[in-house]
């Protein structure tokens, strides 16, 4: 049977809602700045070739086509990018395939042919919900021409005082003529520099794109406009004078673009940049390139580097960048950052912990393109779909970061590992002596701790009586936060055995000093803080289930902070999500880990033990790497509470989804959910009825049409029946 | 689906599937034997949504009934259905389907003790929280019949699911939100769950219409 449901709603002044009460409706919504934030978070990809493509390094370049074009925003959308940072939609003068090719004496020649591709562009990033940021040229001399030409062109039309930088395109060798900096010069020749970028700014933002029918200077989809990229020499100038002219000139033709510094580049601080105290810049955006002083070799984010201000790592740059951003005011988005280090989870983090607006990735390519160097090294790119091989295995993770970042979350990075042990190697050889200590107690005559079968094994001595103990420190220490995990099986015996899994101790585990998790291995769980022999109990005789007779078992205790968790669950089992006991607790701050092993009332009997981890545990529970596919098992620091502003909507049924319930609520419109129903009993939905409407069914007033947002429920028909 | 959605924002579509897969009224119930190829089908759809239509949201919805009768071999008789979680990789949106009823309450105490119940809506807002998921309500009314679950009308009820929905509601998709709520206002089933009823409000239950029309 098939039904419709659902009853969303308009404001009655025609614009979408945005309150609790309806579901709402945007094209590109405007991007608005409040101070240090933005109107929504973005992540993405530089994308730097959509108006212009080197192809892999051709000199020239050439105009890349629509399905290119398009093909890159379906798989940038797909990896949950809403920003991109489009070079040649905004830097497009110097070259015979530039808006701007040159001049004819004092006349400026534009080809609006070839501005196709990045007209296209920017109507494909409005479809696909996708922002740009724009610079408006380029510090280097790459193959889409920068402002050394806007220098070479003054020369031309006047020489007095300029010195001729015509570089031509020396090859992808991205030449940085001390001559073209007179582009930022406030001087009479570098005024007559400045004024014919003025003119290009002028004539790019009146620019109409035919395929939106929109100005650039009125199209939300360029949301920032960047005042050039790298142009780090704006940041050495000692004076804001030129980028508060620009933001300002800028926005006086296109007040609702927000301006980007474009100062940003790899070692230059964000404490240095203009646009920290020019008042028409909205946004700092630095960038991060770790690597060896000669460039030639990557280094971690976390790694000592000359590159940075002292030797900061980038990570502590990044810190120190934001912070001053923020301080001033100013937005931060990161321009550009590469993705393939080893130590990019933590990268990830930190940006998404930061609040930090924006950031993105160099690089997304062209088709199946080759862009520079083979992936890991000092050349990023990302092609989608992912190409086979390294891309495929760790571009996920870099989809992953975007999505969190776009949804205001952070990920856990990697947990730092500690001590594994896995306990491979030939049988009754004692455990790896580096890994542990062992001690025995007293009454432990003949107990040892042996590899067997390539797992752990421990037998507790001859004696019985209960009085075999045999205490296992695990790893290094003290630690201050621990995860430690490790699969117990314990003996095919009616004995009484027990495990204590010993936290924050005393170096030998001897029971005065820690936390000692007592786990009985037929159902009793005690936790005890122990101080100089006193103990305090913490979880007195919970209950537990049997770890099972000859049944592999796992045990994860964290400990950070005042947290003390702990669960169990069977091996073979996903890990389950709650913990079966959790305190806070202060007594003891730091300290060693490993288990006690204590024997029953009869001899023998032997625990085994495997896969022991430690990590640190300040990564935070659920740990686990961000990286590889998928989400992995990352997970967030989330905002405590929310906003107090949600969607809100009515199930209908088709009988009432009639404009009935609008009017009794006092709204416009109502829009009818969708179910895809079919009576088909081999569950293929025969005839989904999908009929979501269009934009201009909805009065939409936008110059695209509206997105609406509603729950879609695919069932097949039937009865439904509500929760008892 | 994408077809008829065209060129609108893909992420603002969120695709139900499989609802209340963990109830035993459905034909696409999950039971213990199916859980596995539940997620496995799961999986291949979701699969098929980002091969398709990019960007469309998929959410896991199931619904906080624990069953109490005929639905031996059924997971929702366990409580909160974490066994068939597909996994954080294959869902944008935690979701549940929810009704005052079962405990029907409308008191602060027993609202609180429902609502963190193993299979209440803030058990499952603290699970989205974890997974790193914003959450939604997929269904929610007020059962106004007492003649089985339900207890009546509910003003009570209707006001502290919104104090709960102030708290976490946000337009922002981030952890342990809340981002939409849909109101079951649906008329059949005995005349339990609608608020406005043909025009006028449901007479089982007006000072939760009157409630309701303060609050949203």
């Amino acid at each position: 049977m098939a039904t419709t449901k659902g009853t969303y709603v308009r404001k009655a002044d025609g614009k979408w809602w945005t309150g609790k009460r309806s579901l709402v409706v945007s094209s590109v919504v405007p991007l608005t700045r409040s101070g240090i934030t933005l109107s929504r978070k973005l992540s993405g990809m530089n994308c730097y070739w959509l108006g212009l493509n080197d192809n892999g390094g051709v000199s020239t370049g050439s105009l890349p086509s629509h399905a290119t074009i398009t093909s890159a925003f379906d798989g940038m959308q797909a990896m949950g990018v809403n920003l991109v940072r489009a070079h040649t939609v905004g830097m497009s003068a110097g070259t015979s395939l530039s808006y701007l090719t040159g001049f004819t004496g004092t006349t400026p020649n534009y080809v609006e042919a070839n501005m196709d591709s990045a007209d296209w562009a920017v109507y494909q990033a409005g479809l696909h919900g996708i922002v740009l940021q724009c610079p408006l040229t380029d510090n280097w001399n790459y193959y889409h021409g920068g402002l050394w030409n806007f220098v070479h062109w003054a020369y031309q039309q006047n020489s007095s005082g300029i010195t001729d930088v015509n570089e031509g395109f020396t090859g992808g060798t991205g030449k940085d003529d001390p001559n073209q900096r007179i582009f930022f010069a406030n001087t009479t020749a570098g005024l007559r520099v400045r004024a014919l970028f003025k003119a290009y700014i002028t004539q790019w933002l009146n620019h109409v794109n035919p395929y939106t029918g929109l100005a650039y200077k009125d199209d939300p989809t360029i949301a920032i406009v960047e005042t050039g990229n790298e142009i780090y020499y704006a940041a050495q100038l000692g004076t804001n004078e030129w980028t508060q002219d620009i933001a300002s000139y800028v926005k006086g033709i296109a007040p609702n673009k927000l301006v980007a510094d474009g100062s940003g580049s790899s070692g230059t601080a964000v404490s240095a940049m203009p646009g920290l105290t020019a008042a028409a810049v909205d946004i700092v955006t630095p960038h991060y390139y770790p690597v060896s002083a000669d460039w030639s070799s990557p280094v971690a984010f976390g790694a000592a580097n000359s590159h940075f201000t002292g030797t900061n790592t980038a990570r502590q740059q990044f810190a120190a960048d934001f912070a001053a951003g923020h301080a001033a005011g100013r937005v931060v988005i990161m321009g550009e950052y590469p993705w393939t280090r080893s130590d990019v989870a933590a990268w990830w983090a930190d940006i998404e912990a930061s609040g930090i607006q924006g950031d993105m990735a160099w690089a997304f390519i062209a088709g199946t393109e080759v862009h520079g160097g083979a992936f890991g090294s000092d050349d990023y790119p990302v092609h989608y779909p992912y190409l086979s091989g390294n891309e495929a295995t760790y571009a996920p993770a870099l989809s992953t970061h975007i999505k969190a970042m776009v949804a205001g979350v952070v990920t856990t990075p990697a947990s730092a590992t500690l001590a594994t042990d896995s306990f491979s190697g030939t049988n009754n050889n004692p455990w790896n002596s580096s890994l542990w200590t062992i001690t025995a107690g007293q009454n432990s005559a003949g107990a040892a701790a042996t590899i067997q079968n390539n797992r752990g094994n421990v037998y507790l001595g001859t004696l019985g009586g209960y009085g075999g103990r045999l205490a296992a420190k695990f790893g290094g220490g003290p630690y201050t936060n621990i995860d430690f995990t490790q699969i117990i099986q314990m003996p095919n015996s009616t004995s009484d055995y027990f495990i204590e899994i010993a936290t924050r101790a005393d170096v030998l585990l001897t029971g005065n000093n820690g936390y000692y998790a007592n786990m009985y291995m037929y159902g009793q769980l005690n936790v005890n803080r122990v101080i100089n022999g006193v103990s305090t109990n913490l979880a007195n005789n919970l209950s537990m289930p049997s770890f099972g007779v000859g049944v592999d078992c796992k045990i994860r205790v964290y400990q950070v902070g005042t947290a003390y968790k702990l669960k169990f669950w069977v091996a073979s089992a996903t890990e389950p999500t709650a913990w079966n006991f959790e305190v806070t607790d202060a007594g003891i701050a730091s300290g060693y880990v490993g288990t006690i092993f204590k024997s029953g009332d009869t001899a023998g009997g032997n625990i085994i033990v495997d896969e022991v981890v430690l990590t640190d545990g300040a990564a935070g529970p659920g740990g686990g790497a961000t990286g590889g596919s998928g989400t992995g098992g990352g997970t967030v620091t989330p905002p405590a509470t929310g906003t107090g502003v949600w969607y809100s909507g009515q199930s209908d049924t088709a009988s009432t989804a009639d404009g009935s319930f609008a009017t009794w609520r006092g709204r416009s419109v109502e829009i009818g959910g969708q179910w895809a129903s079919t009576a088909n009993p081999s569950d293929n939905v025969a005839a989904a009825d999908w009929a979501f409407g269009t934009g201009s069914a909805f009065a939409c007033s936008r110059a695209r049409p509206g997105q609406l947002r509603r729950p879609v429920r695919t069932t097949r028909g039937g009865r439904r029946r509500s929760s008892r | 689906m994408k077809s008829a959605w065209g060129s609108r924002q893909a992420n603002n579509l969120f695709i139900r599937f499989a609802h209340e897969m963990n109830g035993n009224w459905y034909p696409w119930r999950v039971s213990d034997s199916d859980v596995a190829n539940f997620k496995a089908s799961w999986i291949r759809y979701y699969n098929l949504v980002q091969a398709n239509f990019p960007g469309a949201q998929m959410v896991w919805c199931p619904n906080a009934g624990t069953s109490s009768t005929g639905d031996n071999g059924f997971v929702a008789s366990y409580g909160f259905p974490d066994d068939i979680y597909p996994g954080d990789a294959y869902v944008d949106v935690v979701s549940v389907d929810s009704y005052n009823r079962d405990p029907w309450v409308n008191d602060q105490t027993s609202f609180n003790s429902k609502m963190s119940s193993a299979s209440g809506m803030e058990t499952y807002r603290a699970f989205a929280q974890t997974h790193g998921k914003p959450m939604s309500i997929g269904e929610w009314a007020n059962a106004s019949v007492n003649n089985g679950g339900g207890g009546g009308d509910a003003p009570n009820f209707f006001q502290y699911f919104h104090d709960w929905l102030v708290t976490y509601g946000s337009t922002t998709r981030a952890a342990g939100t809340v981002l939409y709520e849909v109101n079951f206002n649906v008329p059949g089933y005995g005349d339990h769950y609608e608020i406005y009823q043909g025009g006028v409000p449901n007479p089982n239950q007006p000072l939760s219409n009157a409630k309701y029309v303060s609050l949203w």
